[in-house]
Formats: C-alpha cells, structure tokens, sequence
C-alpha cells in the first residue's frame, strides 16, 4: 500500500437543485480493498457513474493513476484501467456468457482490425481463448455456451465479474457483488476477490453485508445523502455513533443492552 | 426453370438483401424505416451509370453499393443522434425526399420513369444474394456483431466496456444501406425499368417487417422473414382477392404467438446438436 491509485477531490453532483453527491474527497491507495457503505439513496451507485462517466460531475476532479479523468469520454475510460459490475445486472440476456466475456476485452480489441475479427460462435482466436480461460478460472466454463438469461442469478452475477475482470482493470468496481447471493454463491465470490486483489487490483466495493465488509475490506468509507460522513476500517466505522444512527441503527439497538 | 419459377427466384433473392439491409440497423437497435430510399439511389445510380456511360452491370452495382453505402453514412451520423420515434420518422422522411426528390428529376425520366440498359440475369441476382447472405454471417461473428448486439441491449452498458456506440450504430446503419442500394441496381438490371414510385414507404415497412417477423437476434431471422413474406402470398394465391387478408392475418398470429420474430437463439441453441445448453 503506497501512493494514491484513485483520488477524488472535492466531487459534486447536481440534478437541478438537487444535490446528490455533496463535496465528496478520497484517495484510495494501489491494492487497498475499500467499501462504500451508506443507506439506500446515500450516492454510492452515482459515485460510480461519476467515476466511469455515465454522468458528468459539476464540479470537482477524479484522478486515476495520475491521470485526470475529470473530462475523459466515459468510452475511453475503461481504457485508463476502471471496469465496473452493476447493482442491476446488466449482461446481454440473449448472447451466451462467453460472448459477455468477449465484451469486457472490447477496449483492447483494437480499432477497425479488431472489429472485423471474428470472435463469436465458435470462434478459436486468442480472444475466445482468453475468454474461455477466464471462465474457467471461476470454475463457470459448463455456462460458457449457455444464453445469460437462462442462468441462476448468482452464477450472472460471476459472469459479470468475469467480463468486468477481462478489461484488466487497475481499479475494479463492484456494485453490490454479495447483495442476493446465498451462503455458497458468497463463499465462492470471496475466493475470486481475494484472487482478484492478490493480482494486484485496487478494489472499490458497494456492499451492505457488514459480515462482507468486515473480512474483505481493509477501509470504509461511508456515505449518507450525497456527504461523506466517514472514513476509517471497518471495525472503526462500526463504532461511530454518527455511522450507526445513519446506516446501523437498528442493528445497533438491539446490541445496544 | 419456367418464367414463373425465375421471376419468383429473383423477387425472393431481392427481399433477401433488402432484409439484411434493415436487419443491420435493427440488429444495433435502430429502425430504419427509409430503406427504399436507399434502393432507389442504388437503382438509379446503377441506371444512370449503365445508360449514359454503358459500363458493365458488376462495375455499376459496385457503384450503386458505394453510392448508397455513402449516402447512409452521410444521413446516418447526423440522424443517428435522434432515438425511437423520432430516428424512424427521419429515416422515413429521408426515404420520401428520396422518391420525390427522382420524381422531379427529369434526367433521370422523373415521373415516367427510366429504363435500364445492362441486364442481370436470375443466376446472377440469386448470386449476390447468396453472397450477401454470407456476408452477413461473417460480420454477425465479428467484434463489430458482438458490438451491435451489445448496443441494442444496453448502451451505457457496452459504452462502459468501451463500446463506440455511435460509431457502431453508424457502420450498421452505412452498411445496411449498402446493401439495399445494392438490392435497388440488381432489381432495375433485371426488370430493365425503374420508377421512384416503386419505391415508397410501403415497401420500406414491408422490408422492415420482414426482420421483424423472422427475428432480430440471428442472422436465419430475417431470411426466413423474406421467405415468408415472399412465398406466402403466393401460396395463397388460389383466393386471390383475399390473399393479402389471410397473409395479413398469419402474420398477426405470428407477431402474437412469437413476438421476438420466428427465429431467436433460443431454437437455434436447441437445433444445435450436441452443445451444453
């Protein structure tokens, strides 16, 4: 853990006169495996659109590695080492999960050459190769053929790991990767984070299981409308009692006698 | 073969380019409802090409291809910014001011219509529809396929992997008219005579729906589509005068009983044999 992969400075978002990200600033260390936690509507998901370029911030700055991504095309920034999974899982339904894969190589691809190279349907390229390859790695190559809509919800939710994974990303988001997972689906999704960031990836996770939290992540970082309201590990941010009333509070109740 | 059989062949191998001509677009999610347009500037590029310079029916179908090609890259960058409604009101206003734009064109014959020199026989039109068809085979297995599938799922999402978005729905768009241009030249080369009525927004939506009734997730789709389109209405040919209220009516149950079109990955994963499913 050194210098900062990810820095965020002083980030606000407006819908109108609607403040949905308020003055928001961290920086995430290279390897650091960070949460973002907060109630439901706290900003996080929109945090992530402002990092990979769904939505233009209003103001204020985000560096990756050094470089200002502040007004890079949301196009090209996967290109500068950011991939992301969604809340709401969003795989092409009627392409096989092999051909999703396919997808998350797509900024390495290579222009007008790259686009008219055959990769589908059986297709024996490198790019299959390596797509096939990284199935396998998360033990998902029986799906490999399979169209996406008919897979279990927790085995789509793999297969968007995968093809977030197949942009070879420094800085990996995920959006809820645990939230509708059971015990076994949870287990195996530990096991490829923790392969994930021994391969050097920064990891920036949405996450409400607090379990999850605590044996995943070395900090948190803690959202509540739209402000950072704290930053610390995880055992730290439990203990604040500014955390537990915005985010914890009923749990923290019932432990309270 | 009889003159019945070459003329159906021909009309069946025309739909078939025409389809893949709407298909590309609507493969990447856009709806071009001015398809004819782009037919008739491959016709009448390919006429003009063959009457005043008289060169050989291949060079003037390459031009008519170009032509056409160019024009939809030059009236798609532009129209492709417009989304749902409004990108097939332009494409259809772009196919009417084609049409009426060649009717007022009195080089051309304008109204009373312009006969074609070069002459293309059945084999030669089957031909090019069979390589079209292998054509698009090719470029539905490519990255470019794969990207055109992933924009009319979800833009955001394939942008956030990388995805030229508009640069995609442009290529299919531009290629998508290449190809009715090519349908236009090989259709006055064989008939030997064009009007811009011939082609009107009827026959626009007619193509579009071949693709909508075969299915836009595969390439079989919108062949199958231009097979029904073409070959029921002969079949039922023996009631004449209701033969386009029978067509009309299988095609409604059709939409109602397979409404993503005829043929999706689903069956063709299930006719593949031996894949893990």
């Amino acid at each position: 853990m050194s210098r900062a992969l990810l820095e965020v400075r002083r980030l606000v978002k407006r819908f109108g006169g609607l403040t949905v990200i308020d003055d928001v600033s961290f920086s995430i260390p290279t390897g650091q495996r960070t949460a973002l936690i907060g109630p439901n509507g706290a900003g996080k998901t929109m945090l992530f659109n402002l990092l990979t370029g769904v939505y233009p911030p209003s103001s204020g700055a985000i560096f990756l590695d050094d470089v200002n991504l502040t007004r890079v095309p949301a196009v090209q920034r996967v290109g500068c080492g950011l991939a992301r999974t969604f809340q709401n899982i969003r795989l092409v339904g009627h392409l096989t999960a092999l051909e999703n894969v396919l997808l998350g190589q797509q900024h390495r691809s290579g222009g007008v050459a790259g686009a008219l190279q055959a990769v589908l349907f059986g297709s024996n390229n490198r790019w299959a190769k390596e797509a096939r390859e990284g199935l396998r790695a998360a033990s998902l190559h029986t799906y490999a053929d399979t169209l996406v809509r008919h897979l279990p919800f927790g085995v789509r939710k793999q297969v968007e790991l995968v093809r977030a994974m197949m942009a070879r990303p420094k800085l990996l988001l995920l959006d809820e990767p645990a939230a509708g997972l059971n015990p076994a689906e949870t287990g195996e999704l530990k096991r490829q984070l923790e392969a994930i960031a021994a391969g050097g990836v920064t990891v920036l996770v949405i996450e409400h299981d607090m379990a999850f939290v605590g044996e995943y992540c070395d900090a948190v970082i803690v959202l509540n409308f739209g402000r950072k309201i704290a930053t610390g590990t995880p055992g730290e941010v439990r203990r604040l009692p500014e955390v537990r009333e915005a985010y914890l509070g009923t749990e923290a109740t019932v432990g309270a006698d | 073969m009889s003159g019945y059989a070459e003329g159906l062949l021909v009309l069946l191998s025309i739909n078939v380019i025409v389809a893949y001509a709407a298909f590309l677009p609507l493969a990447a999610g856009q709806l071009n409802l001015g398809v004819a347009g782009f037919m008739a500037i491959g016709a009448y590029a390919a006429a003009f090409l063959s009457n005043t310079l008289g060169w050989p029916v291949f060079a003037t179908v390459g031009c008519a291809a170009l032509a056409s090609g160019a024009a939809g890259l030059v009236v798609g960058y532009p129209v492709l910014r417009a989304r749902g409604i409004y990108l097939v009101l332009a494409t259809l206003a772009f196919g009417e001011l084609v049409r009426s734009g060649l009717l007022n064109l009195d080089f051309v014959g304008g109204a009373a219509g312009y006969p074609v020199s070069g002459y293309a026989g059945y084999q030669a039109v089957a031909g090019v529809a069979l390589g079209v068809v292998a054509f698009v085979a090719w470029l539905y297995h490519t990255r470019l396929g794969l990207n055109m599938m992933a924009v009319r799922d979800d833009e955001v999402a394939a942008e956030q992997f990388g995805v030229k978005v508009r640069n995609v729905k442009a290529a299919a768009f531009a290629i998508g008219a290449l190809l009715a241009g090519i349908a236009g030249a090989l259709y006055g080369h064989h008939f030997s005579y064009i009007e811009a009525q011939h082609f009107n927004v009827v026959q626009s939506v007619y193509i579009a729906m071949y693709v909508l009734l075969g299915g836009v997730q595969t390439v079989a789709g919108p062949l199958l589509g231009a097979l029904f389109f073409t070959l029921i209405p002969e079949l039922f040919r023996v009631g004449d005068t209701w033969r386009f209220v029978i067509f009309a009516v299988v095609l409604i149950l059709t939409m109602v009983w397979r409404p993503e079109g005829l043929v999706d990955r689903d069956l063709l994963q299930r006719l593949r044999p031996g894949r893990a499913r």
